[in-house]
């Protein structure tokens, strides 16, 4: 639920990025802010357990300057993937405002991939939210790992699989090379814009 | 989905949450959604903290803690309060959707803050309900 | 020789353990003892000292109620000592405006409960005070009343600030009149005020007469 604030003229926005575990939702937060903390010049939160893995949630708040004379704050968070944390990531979700749904594009993962994308829609539901209303990005994550051999999706296999009835925009990735993961968050960060437009004017 | 507070509505929150805690000594006081979006927030003038990342985790916290009273059966619990050596800090329902955090020194004794911030609540609740 | 081995081990566990164990200092443990006989809370207080820390945690009417109950029950058991009369009368004094401003309480309203409360326990359970340091325990509280006092008035006595919203104004006006009568005028505190000055005059007569002698 994005926040408009008219005394200070500025809008918070909420973006989660979600997905089965060690699908590289953290990375992309990572590489973020490594990238443009010289710019951004804001800490990153992370909460996780001694193995690395999300325990309750990573946070990068950044402005992205004046849109529309409204200064706009983006809170990007990820949520932890492993199967056990649905109740975080239930309260991750909360007052989202867009997603990007990080998929693991490792043939051994193609469950998790599934699993994970009901987990959404049924967290979704929870708040009376609707997946194919709410700003979403697909992400096909670990595309780099062909280089090694290990066995990938397609691209055409992974939109058919979790994006034939969302029909969200999709990008093929390497979260930890950096490849897409900033166009992965311009274009999520647009889309939940303009789908707040309409509130700003 | 979003929701907006005017000027004045944001202006009548700061005045109550500086006249009530701030002046009584309260080293730092925030509104937020459970989101963890800031509606307002107000310190004393030598105090800086990383704001953002201090909403996000206490909307997170709170959220936690919450699911945690039902899980045992309670329908939320009447206090959370973390007590540190020097500053402490007490989180506060507002209504469904806003959290009231207030940071706070020794000087200030948790049953009188309790007090004050359960009649800053009574104050703003009004005012912000989300249109 | 087995048998001469074993009584010099035995003689020398014996010895270990004397020197481990030893009760010497029995006078020194038996002083400890005293100390804690001493100090320890008195069953008496005991619930009105639950009270006083439940207050750090939270204010409310069944708890302020529990407060003046223990303190009207304490009343009857120290009737006979003055300085804990006295003391009890100011823990009572500061609990009813706690009890009747809730949140608009002064804030040093609460430490002044505590204080006064941590020398009324000294009072109470030290019983190696002299006389004169429990009447200075009760002085010092009673100065600490009287600070407290004197800046609620002139919390009172500023000028106040006319909003351009008359109706607050008239509510400012209102409350400074209703703190005045709750706090200033209530005969809790005179009667305080009055022992007060009788226990130093009897002092200073005391003292009077063995300068003279």
């Amino acid at each position: 639920m994005a926040f408009i604030n008219q005394k200070n003229k500025e809008v918070q926005v909420k973006i989660v990025y979600y997905g089965p575990g060690r699908g590289g939702k953290t990375t992309n937060l990572e590489y973020v802010y490594k990238k443009f903390n010289h710019r951004i010049k804001t800490e990153m939160v992370t909460i996780k357990t001694q193995g690395d893995r999300t325990l309750f949630f990573d946070f990068l708040p950044f402005n992205i300057g004046k849109i529309k004379g409204y200064d706009v704050k983006i809170q990007l968070y990820t949520v932890p993937g492993q199967v056990k944390y649905n109740a975080t990531r239930a309260l991750v979700l909360r007052g989202v405002d867009g997603i990007v749904f990080v998929a693991d594009a490792m043939t051994v993962r193609k469950e998790k991939n599934i699993l994970s994308l009901n987990n959404l829609y049924e967290n979704l539901e929870f708040y009376k939210k609707d997946i194919k209303q709410i700003p979403l990005v697909m992400q096909y994550n670990k595309m780099d790992l062909a280089e090694q051999g290990i066995p990938l999706l397609s691209f055409e296999n992974l939109e058919q699989m979790l994006n034939s009835d969302i029909k969200a925009p999709a990008f093929k990735a390497s979260a930890l090379k950096g490849i897409n993961v900033v166009q992965t968050m311009k274009k999520i960060i647009y889309m939940t814009f303009i789908s707040l437009q309409k509130e700003l004017e | 989905m979003t929701y907006t507070l005017g000027k004045n509505q944001l202006d009548s929150i700061e005045n109550v949450l500086k006249k009530d805690l701030i002046d009584l000594g309260v080293q730092c006081v925030f509104l937020i959604d459970m989101a963890g979006n800031i509606i307002a927030d107000l310190h004393q003038a030598e105090i800086i903290h990383d704001i953002y990342s201090l909403a996000a985790l206490a909307a997170g916290n709170f959220g936690a803690v919450n699911a945690m009273a039902k899980i045992i059966g309670e329908n939320e619990f009447s206090l959370l309060f973390h007590k540190g050596k020097n500053e402490n800090i007490h989180f506060s329902k507002v209504s469904q959707d806003f959290l009231l955090i207030t940071i706070f020194g020794n000087h200030i004794s948790l049953g009188f803050l309790r007090l004050k911030v359960n009649e800053v609540i009574e104050k703003v609740k009004n005012t912000i309900e989300p249109s | 020789m087995i048998q001469k081995k074993d009584s010099s081990v035995s003689s020398e566990v014996k010895e270990r353990l004397e020197k481990l164990f030893s009760e010497d200092d029995g006078a020194d443990d038996d002083n400890l003892f005293q100390e804690d006989m001493e100090n320890p809370v008195d069953s008496e207080i005991r619930e009105l000292k639950a009270v006083v820390l439940s207050i750090d945690w939270e204010i409310n009417d069944e708890i302020m109620s529990g407060l003046m109950k223990q303190i009207d029950a304490l009343k009857k058991i120290y009737q006979q000592d003055q300085v804990l009369i006295l003391f009890l009368q100011l823990l009572g004094t500061v609990g009813k405006y706690i009890q009747q401003k809730k949140a608009k309480a002064h804030p040093d309203s609460i430490k002044l409960l505590n204080s006064a409360y941590q020398s009324f326990e000294k009072a109470v359970t030290k019983k190696q005070l002299s006389e004169a340091d429990r009447k200075n325990l009760l002085k010092t509280e009673v100065n600490r009343y009287k600070e407290l006092k004197n800046q609620i008035s002139s919390q009172r006595k500023a000028p106040i600030i006319l909003t351009h919203e008359t109706g607050e104004y008239q509510r400012e006006q209102e409350k400074n009149r209703s703190e005045s009568s709750n706090f200033q005028i209530s005969p809790e505190l005179t009667f305080v005020m009055e022992e007060i000055k009788k226990i130093i005059q009897a002092e200073f007569k005391i003292l009077r007469e063995e300068l003279r002698s």
